[in-house]
């Protein structure tokens, strides 16, 4: 037997679905907060969160660092439900309703205004506080792109603000 | 005023946080069946089908959904994954048989039908919605009671999947009952938003033949880079197992397409673009999509000339673990077939 997370299991695959159950536990809601940062909209978020986290379940045997690996599945998802959103123009980024004080309710529609590359990158940097080699690396480009996009969307986002 | 955008930006997302209510989900379902339902079955099951497997991971990724949606309920509240679940209708296959490719797949008012054919057998996997399972010999499929009937050189797999639909694994020419059992055991249950992708992409993940005209919206393989490019046609990504799969035409080699290298649109997200000829796209053994054209020059290093673009449906496994064995893998590669780059596309 095994123990997992308070769950004990017989050795062998059951192990694999603890391990799996543990790190859904650990990390299902921040994916879907990190999601939200992303595509806006909660109900969205919280699917595609749900759906990184079976492909996750589907790829397992693979994966060796699931935590890196569910979050580039998200972002691949948010980055591909964001385009084809925008072209059927149903995107329903910050038409929720959020009681949220006045300086920040103006800071997040202006985030939902910025370019989706931006935001991205922004929600990966200061939500879920990952390094920018980190972010590069899910989002599979340059850590120079990375710095660039950060430093861009901020720089949009205080225009817009100030 | 000066602001502390930093500050403020991080008090922003910890506040949207908060009042983001996250739907409590028992991650036991993990252990239920599905488990091995998403992920192959046994391990020597998964060995001998490994080729088909790898094959069809693209359709594996369209319709992995079917392992949330299919998870016991964690609470009564109707939420978005109660919904997804509900959405469950159309039957398609996690495994494709080897040898056996994609011919047909249809819409129904009443559910939805796969076709798939090796040739000389012919395999169908039909959902209907609200109808009886026909008479048949007794025999067990996904744990559920079905009937298996056979009638010349067709046999006839139903069972009722849940409360109102009913699949039909449909085997025309030489198939064992035990052959057709072990394929409704692979069968998954997709969402309707899958199925749509599924039908709209012709069976492919992501392949798509669109007319000309269109704009790329994006056009960089360094997410998330800037730029836009119009092409005349484009093919969308791809993998699909099978041979004489169509894209766009029959026996699974087109030509004379204009298009190419990898660019994301406005509508999907990545996609070929080709601003030469391409002489031919074939598939693989194994599902993956050879496009060769006329030498262009790489967009990204213009003094490299890009030839061809390989297609594999499996990404190979990165050092840090991240992106390992999912989504697509395009290989650019030049005239004697070295490789320029490879992009990870999903």
């Amino acid at each position: 037997m095994v123990e997992i997370d308070g769950r004990t299991a017989a050795q062998g695959e059951d192990s694999e679905r603890l391990a799996f159950a543990a790190v859904y536990e650990a990390e299902h809601a921040r994916m879907v907060r990190l999601a939200r940062m992303m595509v806006g909209s909660p109900s969205v978020a919280e699917e595609l969160a749900h759906d990184s986290f079976v492909r996750l379940h589907g790829a397992w045997d693979r994966v060796e660092n699931p935590g890196a690996f569910v979050r580039t599945i998200l972002v691949n998802l948010c980055r591909t439900w964001l385009t084809r959103s925008a072209r059927e123009d149903v995107r329903p980024i910050a038409d929720d309703r959020m009681e949220l004080p006045a300086d920040l309710d103006e800071t997040w529609a202006a985030l939902c205004r910025l370019p989706d590359r931006y935001r991205i990158v922004l929600a990966l940097r200061f939500y879920d506080d990952l390094a920018e080699a980190d972010i590069a690396t899910i989002v599979g480009c340059r850590v120079g792109t990375v710095r660039s996009q950060i430093h861009r969307g901020l720089a949009q986002l205080r225009k817009e603000l100030s | 005023m000066t602001i502390d955008i930093e500050e403020r930006l991080r008090a922003t997302y910890v506040a949207v946080a908060e009042q983001t209510r996250v739907t409590p989900v028992d991650p036991a379902w993990a252990a239920t069946d599905q488990w091995d339902n998403s992920r192959g079955l046994d391990d020597a099951r998964r060995r001998r089908r490994w080729p088909t497997l790898a094959a069809a991971a693209a359709v594996v990724l369209v319709v992995a959904g079917v392992a949330l949606v299919n998870r016991p309920s964690a609470g009564p509240a109707a939420s978005t994954i109660d919904e997804l679940r509900a959405a469950v209708d159309r039957a398609a296959l996690s495994l494709i048989p080897e040898g056996f490719g994609l011919v047909e797949i249809e819409s129904l008012d009443d559910g939805g039908r796969l076709v798939f054919t090796d040739g000389e057998r012919q395999l169908i996997v039909q959902t209907i919605i609200d109808a009886p399972v026909p008479a048949g010999d007794p025999v067990e499929v996904r744990g559920l009671a079905g009937r298996v009937r056979r009638d010349g050189d067709t046999t006839v797999l139903a069972w009722v999947e849940r409360p109102g639909v009913t699949v039909e694994v449909i085997g025309v020419g030489e198939w064992t009952t035990g052959e057709l059992i072990d394929i409704g055991n692979d069968v998954t249950m997709m969402t309707t938003p899958s199925w749509d992708l599924l039908t709209e992409n012709s069976g492919f993940v992501e392949a798509r033949l669109l007319e000309p005209g269109i704009e790329v919206a994006e056009y960089d393989p360094d997410f998330p880079g800037e730029g836009t490019s119009t092409l005349e046609r484009r093919l969308v990504g791809s993998v699909q197992s099978g041979l004489g799969l169509e894209i766009g035409l029959t026996s699974g080699s087109i030509s004379g397409f204009s298009t190419t290298y990898i660019g994301r649109t406005g509508d999907d997200t990545y996609v070929f673009v080709v601003s030469g000829d391409v002489h031919r796209v074939d598939l693989d053994l194994v599902g993956e999509v050879i496009a060769s054209f006329e030498p262009v020059p790489d967009p990204a290093s213009p003094d490299v000339r890009v030839a061809s673009i390989d297609l594999g449906s499996l990404v190979p496994p990165r050092a840090d673990g991240a992106a390992s064995g999912v989504g697509v893998l395009a290989r650019l590669l030049r005239e004697d077939g070295t490789l320029i780059s490879e992009e990870p596309i999903s």
